[in-house]
Order: structure tokens, then C-alpha cells, then sequence
């Protein structure tokens, strides 16, 4: 279900028929162009619809403006489902799980390579203002050269004269990343994305909310096989990683994985590892400490 | 009843809310579209 959703989304985003529009007419430019997707779905895509709202922020903050839109646009999406859009909207998310399917010799990533992405994000939201350049889009972006760079290339013969050193580094990035991608498990999002970085902050406020019994769990291990982020739910069930797919309720042989859409408070008797806020206090009564042992 | 946490993501949905209305108003959205009027060089790698 998750699969035809993430298709259906990918899809949607990019269905304009941007190549038959004409010679220079290789970008769709109406009102939509104004308002953003949520994830990370390249400007320059000849089938894009929308924006990409961290291209988008840059492009702003290039222009000495705060890019008070987009950073309001990024709260509410965080706010209401933290990394679910990565989970089940991000067309680029796809891309990585179908490439990881393929039959390669696989790594676990280490522990370390998952915070490389708040300095990829500090760098982006800063040094745009600071040097007026789109660092990440120009420098790293490799769903911009997939999506947009070899296609616009050959539809526009005349931008062959124009390549240099970034058009190289760009497709030295996309080398990385499907390599990484045949290799470890949603490469780009766990180390690089800086849109999986502002959504991932706000997984331990989000009201969509994953939920480990611990009564039932029994540490398994069996969501970790099945997470694309390659994490333990049970360990910390607002993990900055978790992208809300839900594939590790599926997993649990002991359904002990929930999830919830709520401001309010859970259910009486259920418990949670890692989220000390959602344990509700014990309602047994506490036996009277025995006076004769004193 | 609310915890702490649904508090603060009450406070982030309202400036959110705000900041997005703001946005709006203060002109954000023609400056997203026109950022690469015809194509952005940067994206492809180009510039």
C-alpha cells in the first residue's frame, strides 16, 4: 500500500508534460510553481508542478528576503506528521528503497554518518545569506541532477557549452549516491537530506506518534530488518530517523509497534519505550512498604 | 489533557500558521516562482 502511495505521489508531482511543451518551454511555470511540495522534488524537473521548498528557501535567502512561507510551511508539515511525507510522499525515498532491492553486497551505516545532515542543513539555511549562493542545490543536490540536470541538458543542446566543474562535482554526487543507495539503506535521507533533518526535529512533537508496548515487545529485532531508516522503534519510538512508514507494524510478530494521531494523551495501560512524556503514571496501587523489615 | 510535548507543538503549529499567512502577505510566493524564471542554472549545475 505504502509503494502505490509513494507511485501515486511521484506521479502527481511530476506529470507535466513539460518535454512535448515545446522548444524553450521546458518548465512548467504557472501558480502552482508558487507553492511548494513538501519534499525534496526538483525546481527544474521538466514534469514538476510544485517547487522544492529547500531550493525555494535558498533561493530567498539568496535574495537577502526570510523566507517566512517556507519556514511556516515546514512547521505545520513537521508538526502534524514529522517524517511521515518522507515515508510515503518523497518520490526521491522511492528511488533509494527500489535501488537498495537491487542484489548487492550491503553495510549498515555508522552511528556517526546520521548527524553528517544537521551540518548539511545548518550549511544550507546559512551560507545562502551569508556567500548568495544555493550551496546545497549547486553543490550536493543529487535528485537536482537526476531530475532536472541530464534532462534539461539534452533538451537544450545549447547548455552543453556551458559545462564546468559544478556540472561535473553534480554528477560525481549522483555516482556517490547510487552507490550508497545499492549499499545502505535510504543513503541520502539517513546522512545527507536536509529536508529529512527540519522534519526529523520535529518527530518527538509531531502528533503523529509511534507507539512500542513494552509489555509485548521483546526486542526482536524485527523492525530494524524491516526499516528502511535501519532503526530500533523500540529503542526510542520518536526517533529523529523515523520516517512514520509503519513497516515496523507490519513486522512485530507481537503487534507491539502502534501509532496514534492525537494531541491528546494514550489510552489507559499502554506504554511506550523513549518517550517518557506518553507514559501514563502506574494506576496499581503501591504496596505499603513491610513495617517489620525496618 | 495535554502533555508538555502536544504543548509545544501547539506553539509550533501556530507560528507556523502565522509565518505561513505572513509569507503570503509579505510576498514569498512570487519570489518562489520567479526564481528561476525560465531555469535554474544552480539545479542542473550550471552558473
Amino acid at each position: 500500500m505504502r509503494k502505490i502511495i509513494q507511485f501515486i505521489s511521484a506521479i502527481a508531482m511530476n506529470s507535466y508534460p513539460g518535454i512535448n511543451a515545446g522548444a524553450g518551454r521546458t518548465l512548467y511555470q504557472g501558480k502552482l510553481k508558487s507553492l511548494c511540495v513538501p519534499i525534496l522534488n526538483c525546481y527544474s524537473c521538466p514534469l514538476a508542478w510544485g517547487s522544492c521548498p529547500i531550493g525555494a528557501f535558498q533561493q530567498t535567502m539568496k535574495m537577502g528576503v526570510f523566507p517566512l512561507f517556507i519556514t511556516g510551511f515546514f512547521s505545520l508539515v513537521g508538526v502534524l506528521s514529522g517524517r511521515f511525507v518522507c515515508g510515503f510522499l518523497c518520490p526521491f525515498g522511492l528511488l533509494q528503497e527500489m535501488i537498495y532491492k537491487l542484489k548487492t553486497v550491503k553495510f549498515r551505516l555508522p552511528q556517526f554518518s546520521r548527524y553528517i545532515k544537521y551540518a548539511v542543513l545548518i550549511l544550507t539555511v546559512s551560507l545562502p545569506f551569508l556567500i548568495h549562493q544555493p550551496v546545497f542545490c549547486k553543490y550536493v543536490c543529487p535528485a537536482g541532477t537526476l531530475e532536472a540536470s541530464i534532462w534539461q541538458v539534452l533538451m537544450n543542446p545549447a547548455l552543453i557549452m556551458s559545462i564546468g566543474f559544478f556540472f561535473t562535482l553534480k554528477y560525481m554526487m549522483l555516482f556517490i549516491f547510487i552507490i550508497g543507495s545499492l549499499t545502505y539503506k535510504r543513503f541520502f535521507c539517513v546522512t545527507l537530506c536536509p529536508i529529512g533533518a527540519i522534519y526529523g526535529l520535529f518527530n518527538k512533537i509531531s502528533i503523529l506518534k509511534m507507539h512500542v508496548d513494552k509489555d509485548k515487545c521483546t526486542e526482536c529485532g524485527n523492525c530494524r530488518i524491516n526499516c528502511p531508516m535501519d532503526i530500533s522503534i523500540y529503542e526510542n519510538t520518536q526517533n529523529v530517523d523515523c520516517i512514520r512508514c509503519f513497516e515496523c507494524i507490519k513486522a512485530c510478530p507481537h503487534q507491539a509497534v502502534s501509532k496514534s494521531f492525537s494531541l491528546l494523551l494514550q489510552k489507559k495501560g499502554r506504554s511506550s519505550y523513549g518517550n517518557p512524556d506518553s507514559v501514563l503514571p502506574d494506576l496499581q496501587p503501591r504496596q505499603e512498604s513491610d513495617p517489620s523489615l525496618s | 489533557m495535554m502533555n508538555r510535548r502536544n504543548i509545544i507543538a501547539l506553539i509550533f503549529f501556530i507560528i507556523g500558521t502565522a509565518f505561513l499567512i505572513g509569507g503570503i502577505m509579505k510576498g514569498n510566493l512570487s519570489l518562489i516562482s520567479g526564481f528561476g524564471i525560465f531555469l535554474c542554472l544552480d539545479c542542473i549545475g550550471i552558473s
